[in-house]
Formats: C-alpha cells, sequence, structure tokens
C-alpha cells in the first residue's frame, strides 16, 4: 500500500471538511419549510390573540402539524417528503451543559418573551409575540442552526 | 498511531464516506450530486463499500417512487477517523519537517 505524500494527504483532509460542510447546508433543506413554519406560529399567535374564546380548537391542529413535522423529520420518507434529502449526524455534537444550553437558547429567549407579554397585559401582546417568533423561525433560525453545525467541531 | 485504510485511499470512496460521515443517513440522489458521480458509477461504489460493511444501504417508497437512503456503519464510522488521524499524521509531520528545514539550515 503506498502511503499518500504530504499534498495528498492534506487534499483528502480537505475533501472530508468539504464532504461536512456540504452536509451541513443541504440539512437546513427547503427554505420554504422555514418560511411556512414562521407563517403559522405568526397565524396562529394572531388568531389567538383576536379570538380568545377559540383558542382550544385552534391548538389541537396546530399541534398536530409541528408533531407530524418533527417526526417526518426523524424518518427517512418523511424527510425526503419535506425536501430534506439528508440528516446531520449530532453524534459529534458536544454534550455539555453550556452546549445543551445554547442550543435551547432562542427557545428559552422566546419563553421569556412569552412569559413576559402575558404578565404585562400588553393590547394585542400576542400578535407582536407572534411576528417576533414568526420572523425569529422564518429568518434567525436556519442561521442559526447553520452556525451551530459549523461550530460544533471548534469546541 | 492510527493506520491507513486501503480502501479509503480510493478518493471518491473517501469521498462518499466522508459525506456519509456527517449524516445520519443520506438519499442516494444527494450523495450521487454531491460527490458527482453518475448512478451507475455510485452504485459500484456502494456495491463495494457495504461489502465491505463501511455503508448500510436501505430502500423504500415516497409515494410510488422507489429511493435509496445510505448511512455509515460503526465500523465505517471507526474506519474514517482511523484514516483521517492517518492523513493528519501525515500532514502534520510534513508541516513540521518543512518548519524544521530552514532552521537546519541556517545552523552551521
Amino acid at each position: 500500500m503506498n502511503e499518500p505524500t504530504p499534498e495528498e494527504a492534506a487534499t483528502a483532509l480537505r475533501a472530508v471538511r468539504e464532504g461536512k460542510e456540504q452536509v451541513i447546508r443541504s440539512a437546513l433543506g427547503s427554505q420554504w419549510i422555514w418560511i411556512g413554519s414562521g407563517l403559522i406560529v405568526f397565524f396562529y399567535c394572531t388568531a389567538v390573540d383576536l379570538f380568545p374564546t377559540a383558542s382550544p380548537w385552534l391548538t389541537w391542529p396546530v399541534v398536530a402539524i409541528v408533531l407530524v413535522g418533527v417526526v417526518g423529520l426523524h424518518t427517512r420518507a418523511g424527510s425526503t417528503l419535506l425536501g430534506r434529502p439528508v440528516r446531520v449526524s449530532d453524534r459529534s455534537l458536544p454534550l455539555t451543559f453550556a452546549w445543551r444550553l445554547l442550543r435551547v437558547a432562542p427557545v428559552l429567549g422566546l419563553g421569556i418573551v412569552a412569559l413576559a407579554v402575558s404578565l404585562l397585559h400588553l393590547p394585542h401582546g400576542g400578535i407582536y409575540f407572534g411576528a417576533l417568533a414568526g420572523l425569529y423561525i422564518m429568518f434567525l433560525s436556519p442561521r442559526f442552526q447553520l452556525w451551530l453545525l459549523r461550530r460544533q467541531d471548534r469546541d | 498511531m492510527a493506520e491507513l485504510d486501503h480502501l479509503l485511499l480510493d478518493p471518491t470512496r473517501l469521498a462518499i464516506v466522508s459525506l456519509l460521515a456527517a449524516a445520519e443517513w443520506a438519499e442516494f440522489g444527494f450523495v450521487r450530486d454531491s460527490v458527482k458521480l453518475s448512478d451507475s458509477a455510485l452504485s459500484k461504489q456502494v456495491t463495494t463499500l457495504s461489502k465491505k460493511d463501511y455503508v448500510e444501504v436501505r430502500k423504500g417508497y415516497v409515494g410510488k417512487r422507489p429511493r435509496t437512503w445510505l448511512n455509515l456503519t460503526d465500523a465505517g464510522r471507526d474506519n474514517l477517523a482511523g484514516h483521517i488521524s492517518a492523513l493528519q499524521t501525515i500532514a502534520e509531520k510534513a508541516r513540521s519537517d518543512g518548519a524544521q528545514q530552514p532552521r537546519d539550515q541556517t545552523v552551521p
């Protein structure tokens, strides 16, 4: 077996890094999934704010959609249907407390905002919260996921 | 020291395995487009890799369309990790030799 030259070894290592980057980029899937999810959150919050009595029967379809989406993305066929041909491995994600906290930080942040909105009794606070959460899901969440996945090997 | 894996010395096979290492699973079409191979060329490489227990192949349907998904086995992951480590050793050794050489030349 011929040992690769240092140049060949460096080229091979570059190919390994490029493979990982390709998977990470593709793993975010279609932009429409993020936009659709953001719109669902916005319309749900707006509907609950404007028609509080309809809240129980509005919640169940949204919970069902979220469950179908989450379960779908964890299966090969479901993921393909949702336009995601690859699932990123989380084997190399660090298991430290700081990392776990970082991964859930946006959800915690939105939870704190929701709590503040409900405690302050802002008029139409639900609509403002829905707009904030929806915009986050549509535009910032994919970037955050990308940043998180790219950062995992550096820590 | 980790050893080089002769199966992964082939750049195409290394590209396929590297891609799958970052994924839990990936669709055949995604791997084909990423490594820029034809269906038959990828199929041939996947057969080689699955015979050696590096890659697992699963077939299924999405609607009426048949689909194939590929994933790296634990053995494949271990072999790739060893291969990468060996490549890093070669690259680092060359770097440290290169850094040492100019110093050696200046010493009378």
